[in-house]
């Protein structure tokens, strides 16, 4: 078992095994997967929804990880690296899924959401509810709210300014805001149809 | 007076992105302003909500199947494509519609792990209900369908669930009609769900998914699996005469704690 000494979450250790699998070890990598799976599961069906389609980026992520190991250059943390290459198969799936008649969700919003199981059942209006967003401030969304990571960090996974991060951090908890009924007096605020994004992106145009 | 503000512009106010000509108009506006304190007021319980926000349980044959997937990728070989061609009406889907595409040490990953082998048999063609169980009580339909569903495949099943019968294109791993009815990949004498068999564990376990301020009582049940962990499908009425609420709890389920995996308002294909 390789062992090396950190003092971090671990990432020494990641990188040894990133470069192991660079240098040709077989089982590096294969480790590297096992160390992170749950942490790609979670990013990927927190951002995709469906469990199937999420499995499917989580291969996908893991596959062009694989491919492009030797790009990693060593300035983000290898789990930065990883979520970055989650996110990115994500994103794609929900684009070209976007673009496609889309399989519905087999539920549909409860029509007395707060009856039964209570906590429970706001988590699932909360989850239908972050589905609805667009793809992009969802990922964000995901990153720092659901998986805690600062955002200076989500930005670098995502690839885009920190201004941009909390922007769409900011307008997916307004929408969510919306959705779930937080608002008093949503007319005042059309939304915007669910998932399509096309509202202009105040202030974040010149950082994307 | 120019246009309000909308949602997308008080947001980045909010996160301090807004565009100057948005800070003018929020300075000059009472209207804005007072939806900017609504906003601000009402995203501490959205941020709340998103962190309590529980991760649906990994699939069980997600590691073999990243290692099967590795390990062909390391041979050479290239993972067929899979997911793209998946748009299908929900009831056409196919179950699993990654299984078949994978072949050699990914199939045996998979039934390793998941205990899953996937028969499709089209239609119901004997594959006989399992109505009865230990549980007494009064009558509705129970079966022990043992599959393995996902939440693609659910909806389909909910008309056979709601006649009693088992779905028609059944799991090929043992189902059975009693305390001894075991779920994937289990051992028979492990069935992990068999406190969910017995009026008492039943009982408990309704207490936690029903709404305790009225006596209704399930449609049906289907004592399953949900992503390869052990499942009881509860089946109960909406008021939507199209529409079935399809709760499926794990078998820790309780009075206490409904143990939910996952939950669906489903329509049924017709």
């Amino acid at each position: 078992m390789r062992r090396v000494t950190t003092t971090d979450d671990g990432d020494a250790e990641d990188r040894s095994l990133l470069a192991a699998h660079v240098a040709g070890d077989p089982d590096a990598f294969g480790e590297l997967v096992r160390r992170h799976r749950t942490r790609m599961w979670a990013v990927a069906v927190q951002t995709l929804h469906d469990p199937e389609e999420a499995a499917d980026a989580v291969q996908d992520a893991c596959l062009s990880a694989y491919r492009r190991a030797e790009t990693y250059r060593g300035e983000a943390r290898v789990t930065t690296w990883l979520h970055r290459v989650v996110v990115n198969a994500c994103l794609d799936r929900a684009r070209r899924s976007a673009v496609r008649p889309t399989v519905p969700l087999p539920e549909q919003p409860p029509a007395d959401p707060r009856d039964r199981l209570g906590e429970r059942e706001t988590q699932l209006e909360v989850g239908r509810a972050l589905q609805a967003l667009p793809p992009e401030q969802r990922a964000a969304l995901v990153l720092v709210d659901l998986q805690g990571l600062p955002v200076a960090e989500a930005a670098t996974v995502l690839q885009v300014p920190e201004g941009t991060v909390k922007s769409r951090c900011a307008r997916g908890r307004a929408r969510l805001a919306l959705q779930l009924g937080h608002l008093r007096n949503p007319d005042a605020t059309p939304p915007v149809p669910p998932g399509t994004g096309h509202q202009p992106e105040h202030g974040e145009g010149g950082r994307t | 007076m120019s246009e309000h503000l909308d949602l997308d512009a008080l947001a980045d106010l909010l996160a301090g992105e807004g565009s100057e000509g948005d800070r003018q108009h929020r300075d000059s506006c009472a209207d804005c302003r007072a939806r900017l304190a609504e906003l601000e007021a009402a995203l501490p319980a959205v941020t709340a909500s998103l962190a309590r926000l529980a991760v649906p349980l990994e699939p069980a044959d997600l590691a073999g199947r990243l290692d099967a997937a590795l390990a062909a990728e390391a041979a050479g070989g290239a993972i067929p494509a899979r997911g793209t061609a998946d748009v299908l009406p929900l009831a056409a889907r196919p179950r699993a519609r990654w299984l078949p595409a994978l072949a050699g040490v990914a199939a045996v990953a998979v039934l390793v792990t998941g205990g899953v082998l996937v028969t499709q048999s089209g239609t119901g063609t004997g594959t006989g209900d399992d109505n009865g169980s230990t549980a007494a009580g009064p009558s509705f339909p129970r079966t022990s369908s043992g599959r393995d569903y996902t939440q693609a495949t659910l909806p389909g099943a909910v008309p056979a669930l709601l006649r009693g019968e088992a779905p028609a294109t059944a799991l090929s791993f043992s189902r059975s009609a009693d305390a001894t009815g075991s779920s994937e990949g289990m051992p028979a004498t492990a069935d992990p769900l068999v406190r969910l068999r017995t009026s008492e564990g039943l009982a408990a376990c309704l207490t936690s998914v029903l709404d305790p301020a009225s006596d209704e009582l399930p449609l049906a049940l289907d004592y399953a699996a949900y992503q390869g962990k052990p499942a009881l499908l509860v089946l109960l009425a909406t008021d939507q005469p199209t529409t079935v609420d399809v709760f499926v709890v794990g078998a820790g389920c309780d009075q206490r704690d409904a143990d939910l995996l996952y939950f669906a308002r489903v329509t049924p294909p017709s």
